[in-house]
């Protein structure tokens, strides 16, 4: 196996990101793979597709990619912008053949003025990016704005037909709020960030919403003990610990498209998020601002670094060893023999490892077929498209009727609510638990899974009420300050 | 039209030094943040012509086979980047 090189060279600065050969993937994937721990700014963490509930809504499907990881609302002066230099993009497969058929591509770029005050003689630049209060009507005090394009590609997601996205006027740039610096700079942030949901003009079809911007971490997860071999009780109340990320932001980029401009052939599409970089990047010794000379010079083709469809999956199905290689890669390629990923679906660890660490019972049956199902074709009858090939990505049943948060049950499928993961995923269904279950058996027999039926939980407990009931449905980020 | 054919040879034969990893450390050289100061010796001589881009690509290429520990990071601010961003094959000879 080929590792990509991160190749620093001492003297000249020049890192080059090589990829041939390597990918990492995962799902709920907070640095969940080694080379994706080094640029948090393209770590995707969650991918969210579920039939929009928000009242009136409901020809819509929902897709929303996490970004930039276990952000503390503090983290000023600069925050968490994304990456100027990055290809952030999700993908729809509306065929069954695990080839995007229609990509949604953002771009981001960072506006900073260079705001001085008169100190003494000389005119000194400041340290911070806004110099007083704003709204969104009125930024004059803010001097740092990020903004980005949406394009849409039918067909490979490289060589495929692009087209503009645009607001309903026709303006191609789309400006995103600034993350939640606290109640001095921002008095309302709710109100702030919801002036930057976009209706958007799609070509070819009619028209839908974007937002992007920073949300309360919506992923729920008593992380610390998970990793730490399981130091929790697995069989404890679903809502026994505490979850870990609570005080943590995330950058949402989201969607609200309607359901007939992504389907295609049938009534089931599968989608994704990836990010890419440009291949090579040189470190400038001397970033001159004044002079557009900035800190590093990108170049290349795009190079795939993060892949993200159902949640967990690169972080506990996927090996150490291969985590960055199923990050470089394409759904497309995941049943490969050679460099596919079946073997971590078909003769999974996890359960083996909740063996050996609580003494409950693996599954004994392989190939796990039920996984298979769930992870990589669909459920048949649900949300298996026909003729699908084998892949990993999240996968929908557009007909499916969406239920109000109230009517949701955060177990899904495997609790009767077939709205809910693995048919899509929406921001209440606690996959964790699910995917617990799932693994040790719950879809087998007690002969091939003698303690499949048992009720394991990370102890972390989410529902569709924690939530907003419209778009783009995560809550308000925390606020930097005050503090306490 | 003599300046045009100058040009476009200059930058043919950059592009192939860029594109032959031996030949890269003169294509290198030649952007280095040297130039303007040496020659001088008073007076306000005509600016130097600007030089050609530069293959991104082949400069990374070229930069990345320097292992040397003694040596400073160049100047990349004097220098125009022409970039090929389709080739997904550009860096395979370092891989």
């Amino acid at each position: 196996m080929k590792f990509n090189k991160y190749i620093t060279a001492t003297a000249l600065g020049v890192a080059l990101a090589a990829t041939a050969g390597m990918s990492n993937v995962s799902a709920s994937s907070h640095r969940e793979a080694p080379f994706i721990t080094e640029m948090p700014k393209v770590d995707g963490t969650d991918f969210y597709m579920f039939r929009s509930y928000e009242t009136g809504r409901n020809d819509y499907i929902t897709l929303i990619a996490n970004y930039y990881p276990l952000q503390d609302a503090y983290g000023g002066p600069n925050y968490f912008a994304l990456d100027p230099q990055a290809l952030y993009e999700i993908h729809v497969d509306n065929d069954g053949d695990s080839v995007e058929d229609i990509t949604f591509q953002f771009r981001f770029q960072t506006t900073q003025q260079d705001v001085k005050l008169a100190i003494g003689s000389k005119q000194v630049s400041i340290p911070l990016i806004n110099t007083g209060a704003f709204t969104a009507a009125d930024t004059s005090s803010l001097h740092r704005q990020e903004d980005y394009t949406l394009k849409i590609i039918h067909g490979d997601r490289r060589t495929g037909a692009s087209a503009d996205i645009t607001d309903l006027s026709g303006n191609k740039t789309f400006l995103k709020p600034v993350d939640n610096i606290g109640n001095k700079s921002i008095a309302n942030y709710d109100a702030y960030a919801n002036s930057y949901i976009h209706d958007i003009a799609i070509p070819g079809c009619t028209a839908g919403r974007v937002f992007v911007g920073q949300r309360l971490e919506p992923f729920k997860v008593n992380l610390g003990e998970i990793f730490d071999l399981v130091n929790t009780n697995p069989l404890g109340a679903p809502n026994a610990e505490v979850n870990e990320l609570a005080d943590k932001n995330i950058t949402s980029i989201a969607l609200e498209i309607p359901r007939s401009c992504l389907t295609g052939g049938g009534n089931i599409i599968g989608a994704w998020t990836t990010s890419s970089l440009r291949q090579a990047r040189v470190l400038n010794r001397a970033p001159k601002f004044k002079n557009n000379k900035p800190a590093s010079v990108e170049g290349g083709a795009w190079t795939q670094v993060s892949r993200l469809g159902s949640p967990l999956v690169n972080e506990v199905v996927i090996g150490l060893v291969d985590k960055d290689r199923f990050n470089a890669s394409e759904p497309k390629n995941d049943a490969d023999a050679v460099d596919g990923f079946a073997d971590y679906v078909t003769n999974p660890t996890l359960p083996a490892l909740l063996e050996i660490l609580f003494g409950v019972k693996a599954p004994t049956l392989f190939p796990r077929a039920d996984l298979v199902q769930a992870f990589l074709t669909g459920v048949p009858g649900l949300n298996q498209p026909t003729g699908v090939t084998a892949s990993e990505m999240l996968r929908l049943n557009v007909t499916t009727a969406e239920l109000d948060a109230a009517s949701q049950n955060p177990l899904g499928v495997i609790a009767g609510d077939t709205a809910g993961f693995p048919n899509g995923r929406r921001p209440g269904d606690d996959v964790v638990d699910i995917a617990l279950r799932v693994v040790m058996g719950v879809l087998l027999s007690a002969t091939d899974a003698p303690d499949g039926q048992l009720a394991y939980t990370d102890g972390a407990e989410v529902n569709a009420t924690m939530f907003d009931s419209t778009f783009p449905y995560f809550k308000t980020p925390l606020a930097g300050s005050p503090g306490n | 039209m003599k300046q045009l054919i100058r040009l476009s040879l200059l930058v043919l034969l950059s592009g192939m030094f860029a594109a032959c990893g031996g030949g890269s450390n003169g294509s290198s050289n030649a952007a280095d943040d040297t130039g303007g100061g040496s020659g001088g010796g008073g007076g306000n001589p005509p600016a130097p012509p600007a030089p050609p881009a530069q293959s991104f690509n082949g400069f990374v290429i070229s930069e990345v086979a320097k292992t040397s520990d003694n040596t400073d990071p160049k100047d990349t601010n004097s220098i125009t980047f022409k970039f090929n961003n389709t080739d997904e094959t550009a860096f395979d000879s370092v891989l």
